[in-house]
């Protein structure tokens, strides 16, 4: 059985995920900002470098899966430093431990990515010139009401820079894919206001057709953990919806 | 006539009662979004209308003005996909004939 680790393992998405590996008899190890079993403010530099040391202490012989997961969809610096910058750094900072078990790496990104709603100059910035101080000075004055915009831009930029590494990666034994989930019932999206419920809604779930309009964590977690096994080896570089059918309705014309 | 239905429901941007105006096997293509830099639209299916339309006229921006019904069969309106506005016709290729429904409805630049 295998070592997996995830961020933002204590809830929705994530926890359902930690269910699911620890049901298949993987050792799981969660990073969260409390209630994990390493806890550390991974939208910090700091609390990276406390995780990613204390992996390095237990794990030396490496670790097969490296779940980034961890995400807010509030506060416009706390959604560039954890969704962003606390997913590279933290699968940048596992890379030799995956190095040693040929294992893989899954990030969370989001089907935002696909509604033209992302900022993409600070997906530019995110992607090309990654300094968190810059962009955070220049974010600091932002609309709050914009945040949805940044959410997306940083699920953006996270599923292109997974994209943009994977091949390096992959000729060193390591996988590096991205699950983009469609709007799920987690309690990030317990919080939305009425006028984001109605965005929410707009952006309907198929499978779901005339019922729930989100998702069950359980159906992300699922592909999370298929995307991190051994039996998704042939898996690359890839961005799998996971959105019971969110962005075919909208983007059909993009099969590629 | 149902040409008319499907115009009130498009002006007042009622995706469920647009899509009670279509067949459930119904296919609609919107060849007009290209003109504004988009994708065309695709659409299989009446329940893909309702969630499709949705998403358009809540987070897309989709609005018509003017509407000129010029037959049972055809309507040209201008339509807004979030920007610019495009003149188009739109037609009815072809009705079910047990129900009335919209089976085909196809959509292009005036």
């Amino acid at each position: 059985m295998g070592i997996y680790v995830i961020t933002g393992g204590s809830s929705g998405i994530g926890a359902k995920t930690v269910e699911i590996l620890k049901e298949k008899g993987h050792q799981v190890v969660n990073i969260d900002l409390k209630g994990g079993d390493i806890d550390a403010n991974l939208a910090t530099r700091e609390g990276r470098k406390k995780a990613l040391d204390a992996l390095h202490r237990q794990f030396p012989d490496g670790i097969d899966a490296m779940i980034c997961n961890a995400g807010v969809n509030n506060n416009i610096p706390l959604i560039i430093s954890l969704n962003y910058f606390g997913a590279t750094e933290m699968a940048q900072g596992v890379f030799d431990l995956l190095e040693k078990k040929k294992g893989s790496c899954v990030v969370t990104s989001s089907n935002s990515i696909a509604q033209g709603g992302a900022r993409m100059d600070v997906v530019g910035m995110l992607n090309n010139q990654p300094n968190e101080e810059r962009i955070l000075n220049l974010v600091k004055d932002y609309d709050p009401k914009t945040a949805h915009t940044f959410y997306a831009a940083t699920k953006y930029a996270l599923a292109r820079w997974a994209r943009r590494l994977s091949a390096e990666w992959g000729a060193r034994g390591v996988r590096l894919n991205a699950v983009a989930p469609g709007n799920v019932r987690t309690a990030m999206t317990d919080q939305l206001s009425p006028q984001q419920k109605v965005a929410v809604q707009a952006l309907p779930v198929p499978m779901n057709y005339g019922t729930d309009a989100l998702m069950d964590p359980v159906d992300i977690a699922n592909a999370i953990a298929f995307l991190a096994s051994p039996e998704a080896h042939g898996i690359n570089g890839v961005v799998l919806f996971v959105d019971a059918g969110t962005d075919a309705l909208l983007n059909s014309e993009k099969v590629y | 006539m149902i040409i008319a239905d499907y115009v009130n429901a498009m002006e007042s941007k009622d995706y469920q009662a647009l899509s009670r105006c279509f067949a459930d096997n119904c296919r609609l293509f919107d060849y007009c979004p290209a003109v504004v830099g988009q994708d065309n639209f695709y659409i299989y299916g009446k329940r893909a209308v309702d969630m499709f339309y949705h998403n358009k006229f809540i987070l897309g921006g989709l609005s018509i003005q003017d509407p000129m019904i010029v037959d049972e069969r055809t309507v040209n309106f201008y339509a807004s996909y979030g920007g610019p506005m495009v003149h188009v016709i739109v037609n009815i290729e072809s009705y079910d004939s047990r129900t009335g429904l919209i089976k085909e409805m196809v959509i292009r630049p005036a």
